[in-house]
């Protein structure tokens, strides 16, 4: 076999020459727009090949101006000193749904740049990701972005930055992405403001998985970063959560386009395919190791990320279920933390429940399925899981309101409890803790953190989070709260079906489990809504909301007066016939529910209520 | 205006033929023909047809190109040795043609076809256009029916529709229509016309009535792409009225009108007993027509389906094709058994009588109640559609929803 070079070309880097880092930004910041020029400066792509925004690989981050997936680049930078670094940039992912995957590869850094557009300063989606990494120990360099626009303010910048995170502002590098300017001037300030890794050549190896993904000829891959030993082809490697093993088959680093080499060693950032299967096999935050002279302790911080919200993903043609069916299957090759159950409802048909780690990630799935995969689908409101304990006294998982039993069989219906984690300037403070409460939160802590800054602690049910909570959060904010949440408990409570009925029919993919005390207020905002959106039809259509055998609200959507076309288009009856089509088309892309056609966005109707 | 170059068609000349509504013999078959003028002096903002608005109109040209087109089919099939059994004259507006012009394709028909002795020949006129000389004309030329575009008796409703005429206008049209000999006439009428209320459509029934025409065809107005007023509507600039009152109109004209004397027998279309517009019936039974001129659409019936074609819209590369070729032919479509099956039930459903049963199974050779089983069960029981006595029809509930229960059928 061909000898390979390490990731530096000759020979293994001194880890004394690695910079690994990530950059945090609010959404339009200017990430993309820095790294471009980061990449472009370190030679590492040339014009010609520039694809703009290159670390955003995936079309529908693209398209969200989010970045999903972790990626990594190594870069080769000359210093002013005359010696050569290696930079590895991580990417993040920027919502809240991924917070865990962020925290693993801000763990997988020694330094982040924290990103702020010197017009609009600092905003609440960079502070939860600044906390995590203060959480991780990272050396920040304040970085103000775009000081060419008329707007720029660099001192009141300065100022919020050390005022709401209490970092040290004076040295912050000032940029202008777009411009190219004060690029040098970061760039030696990586070099000398971010530590280089610490780790020893001679340690059992350990490395951290920040990202995996399923790539159909060498299985799955893993993006790590080595903390200590040396990872070299051919070797017999496990991962220490589930003692899966596998032979190295691939490996090295993306610089950023793959390059493959002999070895990877403490400090570097790389990737390691190992013929492990599923993505499943290979988590984010998992410690890979040497099989033979294994570790004896994995590095901190792994946990197994838990669906938190399910939904019914069915096919708008019923004929493209066994499409959908192969599309999840692919879907979940490359994330792990996604599952697919089949299941069938009365009113949509075929399909399957749908567990993610929150909204954006559910929405995320549906896009890809039906841009990726060619799908149409329709896609139920989704719901938490609730513990059901029977009067026979099972305990059932229930991540489906039609199938709750009857109520006389309940003994008790338990939902899951999260910690929230919501930093905020004071100023807002009244506003939130009034949404909080309102969503049955329970104030655990409230303590300054800096000038004019809050940290509150609020116990409240995972349902009154995952849906609009953070939207709301945000609004009730003016954007600058920041919020985390982790599972603690589940806890029963006065927890009810609401069934909605359409024209006496129970509609399963309609129901929902709601607070007692919420339920008239819900079952009549939803007969509302589907007023709304079930058009007239030949007949009266009744809807009804109803818990138990008890009917709560009631709306009705009158009889179509006229539907008819006065003239035939002289002896154009080819015209007639095709507006006809058009006509019936439109009614096969509903749904039948008894003899009422129901158009498919009436059953994210749930969803939109109460926003 | 000259009499010189037509060729008149004395009705009494015509040969006797069987009437339209008897059982046609093998070897006798018989169309209807439609003869399509597409100028106009202005364009209402309504109208979808193809028609252009132009100060002038090269009318010998276009006439040559109707009777070259004429020809060009009295050699083909199925229409070779077939009779004209009814003419239309539509556009566009005819009536600005000279009777001269009208007569020289009648005659042309009459020459290459045969025109059926009792053949209904209707003229589309815009009541600003005609004369009494004008409609004399018409009448020795072989016209023996004319369809006025009245559409209101209110002055504001024909400013809102674009129309030239006033309502006296009308009024003194139908006149001049009767001293020239013409017995049957018809009024088109529009109602939901935004701005108009249920008395103004009231009112244009009842002044439509007192003027006696033994045909009214009263249609809901429609805002079509493409148009001023589908633009408008597009835009939010014209708002139509609110669904429900466009219900109620119709209602209004449906329970007024035979109360008048004017049967309702097609969605649209009341006429006294035995005045029903033959040509259009030929449309909705599903029979063969010819159409000939500028974009019109002919369908030639062939076994259970049929084949449909039309022809080129513009009226100078309509000339240009049929002047030279005699097929102006621009599309056509062929018509399985299965979609003809489907045209014909939402055509005949258009008329209150619907169709009998027994016309479906010859023509199909299947029954009705088996070719569409369950659309017919889900119909009838949701009170749409009614089979009994051996036919088949919408009920007063079907007629407003004609459309949902049409699509049922494509």
């Amino acid at each position: 076999m061909a000898q390979r070079p390490a990731c530096g070309r000759h020979g293994m880097t001194d880890p004394a020459f690695i910079r690994n880092f990530s950059i945090i930004a609010h959404i339009d910041h200017g990430k993309s727009t820095l790294a471009d020029r980061i990449l472009e400066r370190t030679g590492a792509l040339s014009k010609r090949e520039f694809k703009d925004q290159f670390l955003d690989s995936m079309e529908l981050e693209r398209e969200r101006g989010i970045t999903i997936k972790a990626r990594a680049a190594r870069l080769n930078y000359t210093a002013r000193d005359g010696r050569a670094y290696v930079f590895n940039l991580i990417d993040t992912p920027g919502h809240v749904d991924f917070t865990y995957e962020v925290s693993r590869s801000l763990a997988a850094c020694e330094g982040a740049l924290l990103v702020v557009d010197a017009s609009q300063g600092v905003e609440a989606q960079t502070l939860a990701n600044v906390y995590l990494a203060l959480d991780n120990g990272l050396e920040i360099i304040p970085v103000i972005n775009k000081i060419d626009l008329p707007g720029a303010d660099v001192e009141r910048t300065r100022h919020q930055i050390e005022e709401t995170i209490g970092l040290d502002a004076a040295s912050a590098i000032l940029t202008s992405a777009k411009e190219g300017i004060g690029i040098d001037e970061l760039l030696e300030a990586i070099v000398s403001r971010i530590p280089p890794p610490k780790g020893e050549r001679a340690t059992a190896p350990r490395a951290l998985i920040f990202d995996s993904w399923y790539d159909s000829y060498a299985g799955v891959i893993g993006l790590v970063r080595v903390f200590d030993g040396v990872f070299r082809r051919s070797m017999r490697v496990r991962l220490m959560g589930n003692g899966k093993e596998g032979e190295v088959n691939r490996l090295g680093c993306f610089v950023p386009h793959e390059r493959e080499a002999s070895e990877l060693g403490p400090g570097e950032v790389g990737f390691i395919a190992a013929g492990i299967k599923a993505v499943a096999d290979m988590r984010v935050g998992d410690t890979l190791t040497d099989a033979e002279r294994p570790a004896a302790v994995a590095l901190p911080g792994f946990k197994e990320l838990k669906p938190m919200v399910f939904a019914g993903f069915y096919p708008s043609d019923a004929d493209q279920y066994g499409a959908l069916r192969d599309a999840v299957e692919k879907l979940r090759l490359n994330d792990a933390s996604m599952v697919f159950q089949p299941e069938t409802s009365q009113a949509l048909g075929f399909g399957f429940r749908g567990g993610f780690l929150g909204l954006l990630h559910m929405e995320i799935a549906q896009e890809r399925l039906e841009r990726e995969f060619g799908l149409n689908l329709v896609v139920t409101a989704p719901t938490v899981a609730y513990r059901v304990r029977t009067t026979a006294g099972e305990t059932l998982t229930v991540d489906n309101p039609s199938l709750l039993p009857e109520e006389r069989q309940i003994e008790a219906i338990e939902e899951p409890f999260i910690l929230a984690q919501i930093y905020l300037p004071d100023q807002y403070l009244g506003a939130v803790m009034k949404l909080c409460e309102e969503r049955r939160g329970v104030q655990r802590d409230l303590r300054y953190v800096g000038h004019k800054r809050v940290a509150l602690h609020y116990e409240m049910p995972l349902a009154e989070v995952v849906f609009d909570f953070y939207d709301r959060l945000k609004s009730a904010s003016r954007g600058y709260a920041s919020l985390d949440y982790e599972f603690v408990d589940f806890r029963a409570g006065a927890l009810v079906k609401l069934d909605l009925r359409i024209n006496g029919d129970p509609v399963d993919a309609l129901a929902s489990i709601c607070h007692r005390d919420r339920a008239y207020e819900r079952g009549r905002a939803l007969c509302e809504k589907m007023r709304e959106l079930i058009p007239r039809q030949m007949f009266e259509v009744v809807i009804q909301a109803s818990v138990g055998a008890r009917v709560i609200a009631r709306e009705s959507v009158a009889p179509l007066r006229k539907n008819v076309t006065a003239k035939c288009y002289g002896g154009d009856i080819t015209r007639k016939r095709k507006l006809l089509e058009k006509q019936k088309e439109g009614k096969r892309r509903m749904k039948q529910i008894g003899r009422v056609e129901v158009p498919q966005e009436a059953f994210l109707a749930l969803l939109r209520v109460g926003k | 205006m000259s009499l010189a170059n037509a060729s008149p068609v004395p009705v009494g000349s015509v040969r006797d033929a069987p009437g339209f509504s008897e059982t046609l013999e093998i070897g006798s078959a018989r169309f209807a023909l439609y003869v399509h003028v597409p100028y106009c002096r202005s364009k209402c903002p309504y109208c979808d047809f193809n028609s252009y608005a132009s100060p002038s109109w090269p009318e010998p040209e276009y006439v040559d190109a109707l009777c070259a087109e004429l020809e060009y089919r009295s050699e083909q099939a199925p229409w070779r040795g077939s009779q004209v059994a009814t003419i239309f004259f539509g556009g566009g507006t005819p009536s600005l043609f000279n009777p001269g012009s009208i007569g020289r394709v009648i005659a042309t028909a009459n020459h290459l076809f045969g025109i059926e002795a009792n053949a209904e020949i209707t003229l589309e006129a815009n009541p600003g256009t005609v004369d009494l000389e004008k409609l004399r004309g018409f009448r020795s030329a072989g016209v023996n029916r004319m369809s006025f575009g009245a559409q209101s008796f209110r002055g504001e409703t024909l400013i809102r529709l674009g129309r030239t005429h006033s309502p006296e206008e009308t009024v003194q049209a139908l006149g001049l229509a009767r001293q020239a000999g013409f017995e049957q006439l018809n009024l088109d009428l529009i109602f939901a016309v935004p701005g108009q209320a249920l008395d103004d459509v009231a009112a244009d029934l009842r002044r439509a009535a007192e003027l006696s025409p033994d045909h009214i065809s009263a249609y809901n107005l429609t805002f079509e792409d493409g148009t001023p007023f589908g633009e408008a509507l597009r835009r939010g600039r014209l708002h139509a009225l609110d669904s429900d009152l466009q219900g109620e109109m119709y209602a209004l004209v449906r329970s007024t009108l035979p109360g008048l004397g004017y049967r309702h027998y097609e969605i649209s279309n009341y006429a006294r007993p035995g005045c029903e517009a033959r040509h259009n019936l030929a449309y909705w039974h599903y029979e063969s027509y010819l159409g000939i001129g500028a974009g019109a659409h002919s369908f030639a019936r062939a076994n259970a389906g049929g084949r449909r074609w039309w022809n080129e819209r513009g009226p100078r590369a309509y000339m240009v094709a049929a002047s030279g070729e005699g097929s102006a032919e621009a599309g056509s479509e062929s018509i399985d058994g299965r979609t003809a099956a489907g045209e014909f039930v939402f055509l005949n459903l258009r008329l209150t009588d619907g169709f009998a049963l027994e016309d479906f199974a010859a023509r199909f050779g299947e029954r009705f109640e088996t070719a569409f089983s369950e659309q017919a069960a889900c119909l009838t029981e949701a009170g749409m559609l009614l089979v009994e006595g051996g036919r088949v029809r919408l009920t007063e509930r079907g007629l407003e929803l004609a459309d949902s229960v049409f699509a049922n059928f494509v």
